[in-house]
Parts: C-alpha cells; sequence; structure tokens
C-alpha cells in the first residue's frame, strides 16, 4: 500500500535566522519526494508564500497556505485559512498584532486568534516540554471541527511514549491528531548552517551553543513511507495531513488585485473619464503649440476649468467613431494626426485591459503634486506612452521622439504596466502622507525589500559563529571580489594570508556561500506603493517600518509582480529639486516660467557642450565614462 | 627617629645587560675595562641613546644624544635596544631583595630604590655596617652605586644621588644633615627640571641659598613644589614611604604587652583578630577573598600566613580554623609582640537570610568552606571539580577543572529552540534532557546486538562474552555529531542512536547504534548503566 503525506509545518528561511532552506527548496525537495501538498508556515509571516506558491506551481505541488502563530503566552498554533475570506482575516490578524509591534514582531493573544478564527483550520503545536492538554482542549472548544492536535517524532528517545501522551489528549478533547514534520530544512546536509543560523540569532559562536544547538539534522523533509515508518500505529495522523490540506482549497491565485475606484463625476465610466482627461491634455499639450508657456506651467486641476473654454469646438464625426467617448472626449483639433492615432491605440489597449483606473490613480497623485507646485516627472517605460504625456505623468514630448507603447504596456505579455514617478526628493513625503491620508493606512502601504545576505555580510555573520578571530575574519570579507557562484578560489585565500586548507575556514567560506541569498529582515521598499479597493490588510499583512509613519506590507515587489498587483513608484529624484530651484531663478533673474515639458528642445548650445564633453554637475552624464564616451557620439 | 637608606643606581640599563652577558666584554668583566656600549630608543624616527657605561660616558656620550651623533664621536659603540620594561622589573626584584634589610622597600623611578631603615640598622652593627654591606654585595656583582641614609627621604635621595661616591656612602651623623643638604645644588631637591632652571636663573643654585627664602614668596615665585620639597627633605612635612606590594585594604592589628610564643596563645589572638575582622565585614556587608596574617616577632622577622577562600567569607569561625590549621608553619622564635590580620581583596557579600529549616538553600554554601579548607590544606591547584558543559554529546557533557578562587561560572540563557525570550517556558536545558545512565564509560564498548532495520532497539546482545535478551527497550534518541570539530567526520550520517534496554534481569543498560544501515555496517556499543 502506498502512503500518502502532505507536510503540514515547514519554516523557511523567512522565519529569520531559524529556517535553513528557501521556500522553493522545500517545496521543490516536497514535489520531488511525492507529498501530495506543502504548507509553509513562516512564524507570524506570510512573507514567503508568493515565491513558495510560485515553486509550487511550476514543481505541480498544491501548497497549502498557513502560518505559524506564536502567541504572547508561549503557545503556538498553525493556521490554516479555508478560503478567501478567511485568509483575509489571517492577514488582518496579523496586521493588528504587528501594527502595534516594532518592527518585526508580532504580538498576538488566544482571544484574537478567536475572533479571527471564522474559517481557519487550527494546529494545535504542543511545547517540547510540559502539558499541552488545557490548551488543546480550550481550542477544541473554540474550534469545533477544525482543531488538530500535532504530533511530532522528534528523536529524542521518548518519541512512543510522548505519541502515547498525545494520543491519550487528543482523545480526551477530540482533538484528532495530525502528524506534522516541523520541517527546519529541505534535506539534512543543511545541519551546520541550521546551527550558525541559530548561533547569529543567539548572538553566540558555535562552541557556546551548546543545548540552543538541535541534537540532530531530523528535521528536514521526508518522503511519505518514511513518516509512516514513524508513525506506524498512528495512520490517521498522517492520513489527516491530507485531510487538512484537502479542507484548504484556498491558493494565491484567488488574490484578485482591484484598483482602488477614482472619483469619477457622475455618469461616467472610468475610462471615459481617462479618455476626456486625454484628449484634454492633448488639446494642451499640443494644439496650444508654443503659445502659452505660462499657462501651462504650474498647472493644477483647478485649472481644469479655466481650460474647459478651449474644447468647446468638438468633432461629431469622431464621437460617433468612438462611442466610448461621448461627452467630454472629443479630440480637439491641432492635434497632429500621428498623435492623434496613438492615443486612439493607447486608450483602446488600456480599455481592453482595464487600466484605466490604474492610469487615473497615477494621474491624481501627480495633479496632486502638481497643485504643491512639487515638480515630478514620470520615469522608464512610461515615456513611451502619449497618454502618459497628455496626463502630465511625463514631460517628455512624444512628438520628437518614437515611442513605443507596446514597450509600456502590452497585451500579449499580461504584466501590469508599471508607471516611476520621480518627485522632488525634498517634498516627496508630502505625496506620501497624502496617498496614506486619500486611501488610509489600510488601503496603501509601501512594498517591502527583501534584505538578503551579501557576500560581505554572510561571511562576517558565519566567521563570527564559527569563532573565528576579528581579524580573519575581516581579511575574508575583504575577498568579496574573489567571490564567485562556486564560492571563493583557494588562491585569493592564500593572497590574504590565510590557509585554505584549514578546517574551520573552509567551513565558514562553504556555509557562507550557503548563507548568500538568504532573506534577513524586510526592509521597506524606495518607493513602491501597493493602493487596493478594498481594505490591502487583506490582501497582506501590513507591518511597521523603521520610519515613524511608514507601514509596509510583507511582500517585495517580485512577490506583487508575481501576484499581477499593482504598485506605483513614488521615487525620490534630487535633480528634480535641483530643477526646481533652476526655475524660480530663470523666474527671477530672466521673468521666464518654464516647467518640464516647455524647456525649449534641441539647443545647440546644449548639444555643443555635451560634444566638449564639458558635462560635469549634468546629472546622469556626469561620470567619467559617459564623458568620454560623449564625444565620439557626436 | 625615621632613618631612611636610599640606593641610587647610575647605570642601571647597562649594569642589568652586563650581567645578562649582553655587552660585549673581553676577558675580564670589570665594568671600567669594557668597551664603549649603550642602549637606544626609537623616538619619532631618530634612535637616541637611552642609557650609557662607564666607558662611553667617559668619550663623551650621554643619554638623549642621537645615535648616529654618538657613532660619529665613537664609531667602536656597542648598542643595544633599551628595554624599560625589563629595568623596571629587574628593579623590582632588587627592591624586594633588598628586603633583606627592611621590610619596607620599594622602587624608586627607573633608578633607586628607598629602604625605610628605621630600626633595623642596629642588627647589623650600625648605619655605616649596614650601608657597606649593602655596597659589597652590590659591588660582588659589578652595580654601580651610590648610598646615602638620612632622616628624610628626601634628604636621602639627594645626598645620594649628588653627595655619595661610588664606595663613599653618605651617612651623615645626627646633627650634620642640615649642613651636608644646604651644600648641594637645587635640583637635589627632586624639582621638575624647568622649575630648577628657574631657581638658577635668579641666583639659587643651593639648596642651603634657599632656606633662608620666606616660604610663601617662593611659593608666589615657582609654585608650592619648592617650598614642600624643601620641608620634606628636612623633615618638617612627613612624606610617607609605600612599601612595595599592594597596600591591604583593611588591617587589623594586635599588640601585647609581653611577647608570646604558646600556639594556644596565638590561636586566641587570631580568633579575636578575626572577630574583629569579621564584624568589620559585615558592617561594610563584604566578605574576604585573601588575606595576609602576620607575626612580628621580638627579633624583627615577620612570619606570614596567606590565605585565599573560595567565595568570600566573614564567618569567623571559618576563618580562624582556617589560620589555626597553618599555625604549625609559623615559627614563633623567642617570642611575638604584634600580630597584624591584613585584607587584601574583597567581595560583596551582602547579608543572608538565615533560612528556618538546615535544607537545600545551605547547600550551595556549604560546598565553600569544604573546599577553603582542602584549598588552604593542599593548595587550590590540587583540586579539582565536575564542571557540566552544554553539549549534546554525553561523554563531553562533563569537563573536569581546577578550582581556583574564580567566580562560577554563568549558566547560560536556557531556551529550546531559541524562542524569544517571551516565550520563553521554564525549561532548563539539562532538565528536559532525556535520562542520562548513573554511570556512563569513558570510552564506550563494543557490543554485539541484533536489531530490525533501520532503526528499532535491539533484542539481544553480547557484552563482555554475556548475552542478553532485551525486554523493554526506548529509543532511539538521536545525536549527531559536533561537525565543528576537528574530529568531526563531516558525513551527514554521522549519528549515534541511543537506546534504553532493560534485560531479561531487570538490568538497564544505555546502547548506542553508530551510524545508520548501510556500509559500513553500523557498530554497537554500551555507553553506560543505569541503577
Amino acid at each position: 500500500m502506498t502512503t500518502h503525506y502532505a507536510e503540514l509545518q515547514v519554516t523557511s528561511n523567512f522565519s529569520f535566522l531559524r529556517g535553513a532552506s528557501h521556500p522553493g527548496e522545500l517545496v521543490r525537495t516536497a514535489a520531488a519526494l511525492g507529498h501530495q501538498a506543502i504548507a509553509i508556515t513562516d512564524r507570524n509571516s506570510v512573507a514567503g508564500l508568493v515565491r513558495a506558491h510560485q515553486a509550487a506551481k511550476s514543481a505541480g505541488i498544491r501548497l497549502v497556505i498557513g502560518v505559524r502563530l506564536d502567541l504572547d503566552d508561549g503557545t503556538s498554533l498553525l493556521a490554516y485559512p479555508q478560503d478567501r475570506a478567511a485568509y483575509g482575516r489571517l492577514t488582518r490578524l496579523l496586521t493588528l498584532g504587528k501594527r502595534r509591534a516594532p518592527k518585526g514582531e508580532c504580538r498576538l493573544d488566544y482571544a484574537e486568534i478567536v475572533a479571527h478564527g471564522e474559517g481557519q483550520i487550527l494546529v494545535v503545536l504542543p511545547p517540547e516540554d510540559g502539558d499541552v492538554a488545557e490548551f488543546a482542549a480550550r481550542v477544541a472548544a473554540d474550534f469545533p471541527g477544525r482543531a488538530y492536535l500535532a504530533a511530532h517524532h522528534l528523536y529524542r528517545g521518548d518519541d512512543r511514549s510522548r505519541l502515547t501522551d498525545l494520543a491519550r489528549v487528543a482523545d480526551k478533547t477530540r482533538l484528532p491528531l495530525v502528524a506534522v514534520g516541523d520541517v527546519l530544512c529541505h534535506i539534512p546536509e543543511r545541519r551546520p548552517l541550521q546551527d550558525v543560523l541559530t548561533c547569529i540569532r543567539e548572538h553566540c559562536t558555535i562552541t557556546q551553543a551548546g543545548f540552543r544547538l538541535a541534537a540532530h539534522a531530523e528535521r528536514h523533509l521526508k518522503p511519505a513511507s518514511e513518516m509512516a515508518r514513524l508513525f506506524r500505529g498512528y495512520a490517521d495522523a498522517l492520513a489527516r495531513s491530507l485531510e487538512i490540506a484537502r479542507r484548504c482549497h484556498f491558493s494565491l491565485d484567488e488574490l484578485r488585485y482591484e484598483y482602488p475606484e477614482e472619483p469619477v463625476p457622475d455618469g461616467m465610466t472610468p475610462q471615459q473619464r481617462l479618455a476626456a482627461l486625454a484628449w484634454e491634455g492633448a488639446a494642451e499639450r499640443f494644439s496650444a503649440g508654443g503659445a502659452s508657456f505660462e499657462t501651462i506651467a504650474m498647472r493644477s486641476p483647478q485649472d481644469d476649468e479655466v481650460f474647459d473654454g478651449i474644447k468647446t469646438s468638438r468633432h461629431p464625426e469622431e464621437a460617433a467613431e468612438q462611442p466610448s467617448r461621448r461627452t467630454h472626449s472629443v479630440d480637439p483639433p491641432g492635434i497632429p494626426d500621428r498623435i492623434r492615432d496613438l492615443i486612439t491605440h493607447e486608450l483602446g489597449l488600456i480599455e481592453r485591459l482595464q487600466y484605466a483606473r490604474y492610469f487615473l490613480t497615477v494621474h491624481d497623485i501627480v495633479a496632486f503634486a502638481r497643485s504643491r507646485g512639487i515638480l515630478c516627472q514620470g520615469r522608464g517605460s512610461a515615456a513611451n506612452s502619449v497618454v502618459c504625456y497628455c496626463l502630465g505623468i511625463t514631460a517628455v514630448d512624444p512628438a520628437r521622439i518614437d515611442v513605443l507603447f507596446e514597450r509600456f504596456i502590452s497585451a500579449a505579455r499580461g504584466e501590469p504596466p508599471d508607471i516611476d514617478v520621480d518627485f522632488e526628493h525634498e517634498r516627496r513625503e508630502e505625496v506620501i502622507q497624502y496617498i496614506y491620508e486619500k486611501y488610509g493606512r489600510d488601503r496603501a502601504g509601501l512594498a517591502a525589500t527583501v534584505i538578503c545576505y551579501r557576500t560581505r555580510s554572510a561571511i562576517r555573520e558565519v566567521g563570527k559563529a564559527l569563532g573565528l578571530s576579528g581579524d580573519v575574519v575581516a581579511a575574508l570579507a575583504g575577498m568579496v571580489w574573489g567571490w564567485s557562484s562556486e564560492g571563493i578560489a583557494d588562491q585569493r585565500v592564500r593572497e590574504a594570508g590565510l590557509d585554505p586548507k584549514d578546517r574551520t575556514l573552509r567551513q565558514a567560506l562553504d556555509l557562507a556561500g550557503e548563507l548568500i541569498g538568504f532573506p534577513r529582515h524586510l526592509s521597506q521598499h524606495v518607493g513602491g506603493f501597493v493602493i487596493t479597493r478594498g481594505p490591502l490588510s487583506e490582501l497582506v499583512p501590513i507591518e511597521n517600518a523603521a520610519m515613524d509613519d511608514r507601514t509596509l506590507i510583507e511582500w517585495d515587489k517580485d512577490d506583487l509582480d508575481a501576484l499581477g498587483i499593482l504598485k506605483i513608484d513614488i521615487l525620490a529624484l534630487g535633480m528634480l529639486t535641483c530643477i526646481r530651484r533652476a526655475f524660480a531663478l530663470i523666474e527671477q533673474h530672466y521673468g521666464r516660467a518654464y516647467d518640464l515639458a516647455t524647456i525649449p528642445a534641441e539647443r545647440p548650445e546644449v548639444y555643443g557642450m555635451l560634444s566638449r564633453a564639458d558635462s560635469l554637475g549634468v546629472f546622469q552624464i556626469e561620470s567619467r565614462a559617459q564623458m568620454t564616451m560623449l564625444p565620439r557620439l557626436r | 627617629m625615621r632613618r631612611v637608606m636610599y640606593l641610587f643606581l647610575p647605570n642601571w640599563p647597562t649594569d642589568r645587560l652586563r650581567r645578562l652577558g649582553s655587552i660585549p666584554s673581553p676577558s675580564t668583566d670589570a665594568p671600567a675595562d669594557e668597551p664603549p656600549f649603550a642602549t637606544m630608543i626609537a623616538a619619532g624616527g631618530r634612535r637616541l641613546l637611552a642609557a650609557v657605561n662607564p666607558a662611553a660616558a667617559a668619550a663623551g656620550l650621554a643619554p638623549g644624544m642621537p645615535l648616529a651623533d654618538a657613532l660619529s664621536f665613537l664609531p667602536s659603540l656597542a648598542t643595544a635596544p633599551a628595554e624599560p620594561e625589563a629595568d623596571a622589573a629587574a628593579l623590582n626584584r632588587l627592591a624586594e631583595w633588598c628586603g633583606r634589610y627592611s621590610p619596607w622597600t620599594a622602587l624608586d623611578g627607573a633608578d633607586g630604590v628607598k629602604i625605610e631603615i628605621t630600626g633595623c640598622a642596629h642588627l647589623w652593627g650600625g648605619e655605616a655596617a649596614l650601608a657597606a654591606d649593602l655596597a659589597r654585595r652590590l659591588l660582588r656583582q659589578n652595580m654601580a652605586h651610590r648610598i646615602a641614609v638620612a632622616g628624610t627621604l628626601g634628604a636621602a635621595w639627594a645626598l645620594a644621588r649628588f653627595a655619595a661616591g661610588a664606595d663613599r656612602p653618605a651617612l651623615p651623623g645626627p646633627g650634620e644633615e642640615q649642613a651636608a643638604l644646604a651644600a648641594l645644588p637645587v635640583e637635589a631637591l627632586r624639582l621638575d627640571p624647568a622649575t630648577a632652571a628657574g631657581l638658577r636663573r635668579v641666583g639659587l643654585k643651593r639648596i642651603g641659598e634657599l632656606t633662608p627664602m620666606p616660604r610663601d614668596a617662593l611659593a608666589r615665585r615657582f609654585g608650592t613644589a619648592v617650598a614642600r620639597r624643601l620641608d620634606q627633605a628636612q623633615g618638617q612635612v612627613p612624606e610617607p614611604l609605600s612599601p612595595l606590594g599592594e597596600a591591604p585594604t583593611r588591617r587589623v592589628r594586635l599588640s601585647f604587652a609581653e611577647p608570646i610564643a604558646d600556639p594556644a596563645d596565638l590561636a586566641r589572638a587570631i580568633e579575636l583578630l578575626v572577630d574583629d575582622l569579621a564584624a568589620r565585614l559585615a558592617r561594610e556587608g563584604m566578605g574576604a577573598r585573601r588575606l595576609d596574617l602576620a607575626f612580628h616577632r621580638i627579633d624583627g622577622r615577620v612570619e606570614h600566613i596567606r590565605l585565599g577562600t573560595a567565595r568570600p567569607s566573614r564567618d569567623s569561625k571559618h576563618l580562624a580554623g582556617l589560620f589555626a590549621a597553618r599555625l604549625d608553619t609559623v615559627d614563633p622564635g623567642l617570642g611575638i609582640e604584634d600580630v597584624i590580620l591584613a585584607v587584601f581583596a574583597v567581595d560583596k557579600l551582602p547579608a543572608e537570610q538565615i533560612g528556618f529549616s538546615n535544607g537545600s538553600e545551605a547547600a550551595a554554601s556549604s560546598i565553600a568552606p569544604l573546599l577553603d579548607h582542602l584549598g588552604a590544606r593542599l593548595g587550590f591547584d590540587a583540586l579539582s571539580r565536575i564542571e557540566l558543559r552544554e553539549t549534546h554529546i554525553p561523554e563531553r557533557a562533563s569537563v573536569v577543572t581546577t578550582i581556583a578562587p574564580k567566580p562560577p561560572p554563568q549558566p547560560s540563557p536556557a531556551c529550546g529552540e531559541g524562542r524569544d525570550p517571551r516565550h520563553k517556558r521554564g525549561r532548563a536545558g539539562a532538565a528536559s534532557k532525556p535520562p542520562r545512565p548513573v554511570r556512563l564509560f569513558t570510552s564506550p564498548e563494543p557490543i554485539e546486538a541484533s536489531w530490525l532495520l533501520p532503526d528499532d532497539p535491539p533484542f539481544r546482545f553480547t557484552w563482555r562474552r554475556r548475552a542478553h535478551r532485551v525486554y523493554r527497550a526506548d529509543g532511539p534518541e538521536r545525536i549527531a555529531e559536533e561537525w565543528w570539530l576537528e574530529s568531526g567526520s563531516g558525513a551527514a550520517d554521522a549519528i549515534r542512536d541511543y537506546y534504553r534496554v532493560e534485560d531479561q534481569e531487570g538490568r538497564r543498560f544505555w546502547l548506542f547504534r553508530a551510524g545508520l544501515p548501510g556500509s559500513p555496517p553500523p557498530r554497537w556499543f554500551v555507553h553506560g548503566l543505569f541503577a
């Protein structure tokens, strides 16, 4: 008889300094071992779930979404949401716990688990020592039919009697026993790294760590047959792992991102509103020609009413052609044909992909910045969009460059558009706080950046844990350029005056090589904002950032991309501050007002300067390499 | 009347090196015949002479001269790097050796030894005889020296450095001291060079010229140092001489009108002193760690009993017992007139709550008096104790260490697999470990065993040629090797599976299997016996 098993208690390295394997490694190993499903249950965190989800999809194994909840009173539970609603409650619970704790911590008590417990399957984790009966009875009463009791095989000598005791508790409390592995790494060979992580966490060396280290390497993923052998006599406990996996059918694929609702005048769809704004913008940018820099400079939403007068002349036949542009959106005269075609094309694609709300959101933020006189400028691929230009998001005139809208948005790629906007660095915080204020902290949050161990930090931490002296660690860390994917060459070690054959040194180098790329902590992304229609905390837990008044979500930008969640990069650019001051000086001394879109283009003086490589102090092209290139590009 | 002897060693660094054989010398070791020699120090990129021997001095070299200049004067100059620390250490040893003349000796600067010989000179037949004895002994070792004896340290210092000759100690008789001092230059007053130069500039060249000056005028012009040094030299201001070695932090003393010698009397004296000290320590909330009991004999010799304690103590019975045990090492000679108990180190020892029961709280402290007794008898080096170490490998879990009087090791925070502090449960690392046998073999003994693959306990095994049938078993407890040690094989399966088994006669064994089934085949061992 073939046995089946699903591993439901797995700690990945997103439980920082606890798990010794990447979520992907764990998921792929579980798939290779023939597990029916695997759950990644990090401590009070879902940060590794997206990676696990992607790996599970490509490895063809089902990922059970779950989390390990460590409570303030020292008890621990595994929680698996059964559906989307339960998942939302779980992330809301984690948000609650994290928002009141210092960065990186989570404070939860049992009553809150009960309050958010609807739709969750819970597994009580018995402590390594001590009695679980009382807690188990409480959970059994609060979660009838949805709670289990975990059984581990710890290789501690008394496992049979432990299992018997647990079975007795299970009988008494009517919590069914479920076999779990309490996995920390995907293969037993990770034990040294696991021990080193413990040392890093406990700030001690490997010889001081003592009983804080694991006695053996048994906390790795095991095949179902081995689990069946360890839990012989408890076949039903093994089978219950599959039962839980079956009951928890929620997948991250069900997360539907919804664009925030932007205020749209009555009777208009977001698409109509976007089209209206785009044509308005086009009228100003193109039909006005070079007539009035002054009027366009510092345009704000309030100016819209002033400009309404311009677009009185309409083209009825245009409106007939484009039924979606019924009322306001009529392209004014004077727009070059090429631009008109481009706008029509882009709007069509945006409508097809339903990105109108996203554009409106960006437009709103940019309009806010303009109204405050904060210079801003879209960057990157958004410059390929005429619509972005018309909305004032970018300032590069598409009439002067070849735009390739498909570089920006493509129906084929199915990726959400990515509009990055630079703001004056001194005033970006105003924009960020505006977003928090407008959407609320429960709907807007900064994306995280997963800070990983790099070569230098890895060798430093591993060296310290193995008890290498400070100067040896410094010498090794100084050789970062000698590292390659295969580790460090013996030659380089010898150059640093060290013996590559030394056992401890070898171990330190090998372990550091393994540690590189391990996540260390979450930090805030430079400016990637996630804004949602519903509460963000039902999508992903929100935690406090190290900075005051900032909150960040547990996923980084790759995770967000993978789930198709949109983010807007609110970036800071010091050069914009500089340009604003330059504009102010020009106005003061020459009486001319410019903005980014109205700077006279194609000035021969500029080209002359660049051809002379006289670009010291010129943003983007002031480096030595750039300066030597410039004359050749003439 | 106070008498101070001062020994000035003008060529100390080079004399020391000569004794070590570092100075190239022809045949004789008479310093007058040796070639010029100097030590040198590096100062700001230049090398300067630090000390010169008489031959070099005669050629016009002097300390502080750049080495390059010196070599141009005297190309044959031999040099060695100066070793100020070694000089000081050797001088310290010399000062200790001077303890043969008096217990109160101390080194002074880099080239002098001060010896308080008050009440000592008569033992040597007078000050002149004492000085002669010292001079003869130094001469035998080719040590250049100047010796002076005076009523104050300041005067002795001045006379030794500025009046005494190579084989002519300055020994002014009573009443001649002031006159002898008056003739000396102002530098003899232990002044810093700037002050001395200032005095010379205004024409005050000799100490005698300073004496009649109004003191406050001197103080206004040159600071208080001149007046203070002058008064010290003339004995108008006391100048304590701090003896070699550390000063005791607390001292109690018992003097007897008549010298005592009977051991019972001495024991009684010890009790009185210890009671006195204990009362004082109790007031301060301290306990003694290092003590010295000095018996001053009427012949001027001092007998010492020195003690250390394993834990701070102020238990008078305990301390008196420790001293009494060593009393037989004290030779009272003709009698003892003073007993001085000095404490050199103390530790905090707060007042203790006395328990109502004579229960376990006393147990922790009860080992300390025993250790003190054993340590006082045998020396702490001869004692060792077994200490627990945090490791999963059974035979490494205890280690034998010597009992030095040191604080007990801090237990490391016990937390299972490292929960947050707030998640810590009352789990003491060792307490939650699976049971360990009462007897653990130092080296596990191999056995033959039969078992079911892969990791069932054995059902039969043979140990010391006796077959045992296993009736009950528990396990396995898996323990992997400590991979970071040199002895580790590095293999992931270098593991042991431990089993507790009980045989047909109810005897319990602690067995383990080294390695997992496969190749090489695992081996079985007995590692311990349960009661």
